[in-house]
C-alpha cells in the first residue's frame, strides 16, 4: 500500500515525537546504571530520576502529590484502585465508578466486587453523556471509600467535571477520588487544578510519548497496597528496576503536551467542527454520539444503514485509519458499551465509528477523509 | 550406552504400487531430505526396500518427531548396526531390549547374508536365552510387547526394537496437485492436511471481499498455511478480489439465492485457476449438511458449473471429528479468530437449502459475470508461504 496514510486514531495511540525518541536513545547512552545502585553512576541516575518527578510535579503545579512510574495507564489504574481499596478496606467496602470507564478501571472494580466482597455502584452518564458531580454525591453511602471517574471518555470524548466532583467529595473525607486522565492531558486539561484530585492516571503514548510508560499521581498521605512487591522502588509501591530513560522521555512528553496547549485546542476544535458539520448533514446515514461538553480530539458517530466495521475497513483500505468499537464477528455481535450507556439504539451501539484527532492532522487531511467517506458510502452495500 | 546409528524408514502403501514404486521412493527421499535440511550432519541413503537416515551422532528424538509429519512413511525404526559377529549381536540385543518397556518379547531374525555361519533359527536360539537370563522378560511369540528385530546383512547386522508410527499415506507430490479453496475457517485447513497426507500437493485460492472482509483475514491465512508448511514446505496462496462479483450478486439475486450463486462463482473461479495452474482437481473443506450451501441439493446446483472433480475430504465427517484433527495439526486456535471472511458476511437470514438450478441460472444471467470473473482472475495477488 503506497497510498498516503491519514491517521485519525489518536485516542488509541499517537505517533512518538522525534525529540522524545531522541532523548530516550541518548539517555540510554549516558544514564545506563541502575538508579538503585550505590556507586557513583547509580546515584547520579537516581538523582536524575527524582529530578524528572520534581519537574513534572512543578509543571502540573502540584504540591502534596508524588509520582509513581508504571508501565502505563492500565497498571496505574489498577494500582490506584486495587491498591487503595485493599489498603483501606476496613473503612468500608462500597466503591463507585462509572459504567463507561476504560476496561482497566472497570475490570479492576469487577475484580474487587467478585474476589474481595466490595459493593460497587456503576454510575450511568446523563443524556449529555456526562457523569455529574451530583450523581456521584447522591450515590455516596456511609461505607463508601473510593470513587473513580474518568476525566475524558476514550470512546465518545465526554468531559466529566472532575474538579467539581473533587470539590464536592471534600465533604466526605473518608472517600478517595481517583480519575483516569489518559485522554485528558494535553488535550482538554485547561485550567484544571490537579491539587484537588487525590490520584490520577497519565499515559505517555496518548500524548506522543513512548508506549509502555505511564504514571500514577497520588497524594503523598494516601497509602496503597503494592501490586508488585520486590526491591522497594517507587516508594515501595511499584517494585522493579527504575526506567530512567523512559522517565526522561516522559518528562519531555509532558512538557511538550502542556505547552502551547490553547492554540492546539482551538485548532483541533476547528477540525472537529468540520467533521461534525459534515456528519450531521447525513442524518439518514449517521447519528452523532456527541456528548456535552465534549473533547474535540474524539468524535464518535454511528452508521445507521451500513455496518460500522465495514466502513472502518473501507476507510482503512483507502488509507484512513479510524476505529470501530463494535466487535466484528457477526455471530457474536457485541457493540460499544460506552455508546450503549447513552441509551442509543442497538443499531447505533453496534456500528460506532471513532475518529480521534491530533494537532498534527491538517485541514487537507480532514477534507480528504470526508470526501473518501462520501465516496465509500456510495460504493459499499 | 549404545547409541542408534540410523533410522530405518518403512514405506506404507507404497509396497503395493508395483512399477511406480521407485518414483514414489524418489519423491519421498526428496521430501525427507527437505524436511531434515536443518539437521546438520544427518545423511540419507536410499535402498530398494527402505530409506535410511544416518544420524551420525545426532540425537534421534527431534529427527523422529520431524519425520512423523512426512506423509508416505508407515513407520520409523531406530537401528543399531554391529559387525556380523554373534558375540556383538548378543550384547547389543540385550542392551537394546533393556531400554524398552514391556513384559514379553519375541526375537525375529532375518538373514540376508547367507554366508553368515548361523542361520536364523540358530541366531534366535542363541540370543533369546541371553535375554531370558539377564532380564525379567518372558517370551510371547504371538503378541509380544517388544519385537526385537535382527537383520544380518552383508555390511553388518541391524538390530532394532524401538519403532515409531509414521503419518501414513503417500509421499507428498505423487498424488499431483489440487486447487484448494481456503476460507480461513476450521474445515478448509483440515481438508488441506488430509489431501497432503494422501500425497496431494495443494495451491490455495482465497476469495477476499474488502471492505466487507478484513485485511486481518489474510494474516490469519498466512498463519494457517505456516502450520501446514510442516506437511508441505511451500504453499502458493492466490488471493482473488471478489468484492465486485459479490456486490453484483447482491444487486441482482434475491437474498435467499445469494449464497448459492456466490458459491457457483467461486467454483468457476477455482476451476479456471486450477486449469491455469495445472491442477487436475479442486478441493474444499465442505462437509455434507453443515450449512445451507453444503446440503446435497446445494452441492448439486453449485457443482454444476464445473466438470473438474471436486475433492471434499471432510465430506462425511462430523464437526467434532474435524475439530479434533484441527487441534492435532494446531490450526484450530487460528481458525476461530473472529474475523469476517467471505462466508460470514452478507449471510442471509434464510438461505436456500434446496436451491433450484434453473432459478440460480436465471438470476446469475442478469449480470455479466464472465467479465467480472476474468477481471478477478487477472488481478489475483499471489503469496508464497514457506
Amino acid at each position: 500500500m503506497n497510498k498516503k496514510i491519514i491517521y485519525l486514531d489518536n485516542a488509541a495511540t499517537t505517533k512518538v515525537e522525534p525529540l522524545v525518541l531522541d532523548l530516550y536513545n541518548r539517555a540510554h547512552e549516558v544514564y545506563f546504571a541502575n538508579p538503585s545502585s550505590i556507586h557513583k553512576l547509580g546515584q547520579e541516575a537516581n538523582y536524575v530520576l527524582e529530578k524528572t518527578k520534581e519537574n513534572i510535579l512543578r509543571m502540573f503545579k502540584l504540591y502534596d502529590h508524588q509520582i509513581v512510574y508504571t508501565s502505563g495507564a492500565t497498571e496505574a489504574n489498577n494500582l490506584a484502585i486495587k491498591g487503595a481499596c485493599l489498603r483501606y478496606k476496613n473503612r468500608g467496602r462500597h466503591i463507585i465508578t462509572s459504567i463507561y470507564e476504560h476496561p482497566s478501571v472497570l475490570e479492576a472494580f469487577r475484580q474487587l466486587e467478585a474476589e474481595f466482597d466490595f459493593k460497587v455502584t456503576y454510575l450511568k452518564p446523563n443524556s449529555d453523556g456526562v457523569i455529574t458531580a451530583d450523581n456521584v454525591i447522591a450515590n455516596i453511602k456511609r461505607d463508601t471509600i473510593f470513587v473513580s471517574i474518568m476525566a475524558v471518555n476514550n470512546e465518545i470524548g465526554a468531559i466529566n467535571p472532575i474538579e467539581e466532583i473533587a470539590d464536592k467529595l471534600k465533604a466526605y473525607p473518608k472517600v478517595i477520588f481517583h480519575s483516569d486522565c489518559s485522554q485528558l492531558i494535553g488535550k482538554a486539561n485547561k485550567e484544571i487544578n490537579f491539587n484537588k484530585i487525590d490520584m490520577f492516571t497519565v499515559s505517555a503514548h496518548k500524548m506522543h510519548g513512548l508506549v509502555g510508560f505511564g504514571a500514577l499521581f497520588k497524594r503523598k498521605k494516601i497509602d496503597l497496597l503494592p501490586l508488585a512487591s520486590g526491591g522497594g522502588q517507587e516508594y515501595n509501591l511499584r517494585s522493579g528496576t527504575s526506567d530512567l530513560a523512559s522517565a526522561l522521555a516522559f518528562e519531555k512528553t509532558v512538557m511538550m503536551a502542556l505547552s502551547s496547549f490553547d492554540d492546539r485546542y482551538e485548532y483541533v476544535a476547528s477540525l472537529a467542527n468540520k467533521i461534525i458539520a459534515h456528519i450531521s448533514m447525513k442524518k439518514d446515514e449517521f447519528e452523532l454520539n456527541l456528548p456535552n461538553p465534549y473533547n474535540p480530539y474524539i468524535i464518535n458517530f454511528s452508521s445507521l444503514k451500513k455496518k460500522g466495521s465495514v466502513i472502518v475497513e473501507a476507510l482503512s483500505n483507502n488509507g484512513v485509519m479510524v476505529s470501530s468499537v463494535s466487535a466484528c464477528h457477526s455471530s457474536k455481535e457485541k457493540g460499544s458499551y460506552v455508546v450503549a450507556s447513552l441509551g442509543k439504539s442497538d443499531v447505533a451501539v453496534n456500528n460506532t465509528i471513532r475518529v480521534s484527532l491530533d494537532y498534527n492532522n491538517t485541514e487537507e487531511e480532514i477534507d480528504e477523509f470526508l470526501s473518501i467517506l462520501d465516496k465509500i458510502l456510495g460504493e459499499i452495500r | 550406552m549404545r547409541t542408534y546409528d540410523f533410522i530405518m524408514v518403512r514405506f506404507g502403501e507404497l509396497s503395493t504400487k508395483g512399477k511406480n514404486k521407485s518414483d514414489f521412493i524418489r519423491v519421498l527421499f526428496a521430501n525427507i531430505k527437505n524436511a531434515l535440511k536443518d539437521f546438520q550432519g544427518v545423511t540419507l541413503e536410499s535402498r530398494y526396500d527402505h530409506i535410511y537416515v544416518h544420524l551420525n551422532g545426532y540425537d534421534y528424538h527431534s529427527v523422529v518427531e520431524r519425520m512423523q509429519d512426512i506423509s508416505g512413511i508407515q513407520g520409523l525404526s531406530l537401528v543399531c548396526r554391529v559387525p556380523n559377529d554373534i558375540e556383538e549381536i548378543k550384547s547389543a540385543s540385550l542392551e537394546l531390549i533393556k531400554q524398552e518397556e514391556g513384559k514379553t518379547f519375541k526375537v525375529k531374525v532375518k538373514r540376508g547374508n547367507k554366508r553368515f555361519e548361523l542361520n536364523s533359527e540358530e541366531i534366535t536360539r542363541i540370543v533369546a536365552p541371553v535375554i531370558l537370563k539377564n532380564t525379567d522378560l518372558s517370551v510371547d511369540v504371538h503378541t509380544p510387547d517388544i519385537l526385537l528385530n535382527i537383520e544380518v546383512r552383508d555390511e553388518g547386522t541391524y538390530i532394532f526394537a524401538k519403532t515409531f508410527p509414521g503419518a501414513g499415506g503417500y509421499p507428498l507430490g505423487v498424488g499431483g496437485k489440487s486447487m484448494h479453496m481456503l476460507s480461513g475457517g476450521i474445515d478448509s485447513p483440515v481438508a488441506a492436511y488430509l489431501l497432503m497426507k494422501r500425497g496431494v500437493k495443494i495451491e490455495c485460492i482465497h476469495f477476499a471481499s474488502p471492505p466487507y472482509t478484513q485485511e486481518a483475514v489474510i494474516y490469519k491465512l498466512i498463519d494457517l498455511l505456516k502450520k501446514l508448511n510442516r506437511y508441505q514446505p511451500q504453499i502458493r496462496l492466490h488471493i482473488v478480489p471478489f468484492t465486485k462479483i459479490q456486490e453484483a450478486i447482491y444487486d441482482n439475486a434475491p437474498e435467499s439465492y445469494c449464497i448459492t450463486i456466490m458459491r457457483r462463482m467461486m467454483y468457476r473461479l477455482a476451476s479456471k485457476l486450477a486449469k491455469r495452474r495445472n491442477c487436475p482437481v479442486i478441493s474444499t473443506g465442505e462437509s455434507v449438511g453443515q450449512v445451507a450451501s453444503q446440503t446435497l441439493q446445494s452441492m448439486h446446483v453449485i457443482n454444476e458449473v464445473t466438470n473438474i472433480p471436486v475433492i471434499r475430504p471432510c465430506a462425511t465427517m462430523d464437526k467434532l471429528e474435524i475439530i479434533k484433527i484441527s487441534e492435532k495439526i494446531d490450526t484450530y486456535e487460528i481458525s476461530i479468530r473472529p474475523y469476517e471472511d467471505c462466508c460470514t458476511i452478507f449471510t442471509p437470514k434464510a438461505p436456500k437449502t434446496s436451491p433450484d438450478l434453473e432459478e440460480a441460472i436465471k438470476f446469475e444471467n442478469r449480470f455479466d459475470y464472465e467479465t467480472l470473473i476474468n477481471d478477478a482472475l487477472n488481478n489475483i495477488e499471489v503469496k508464497i508461504i514457506e
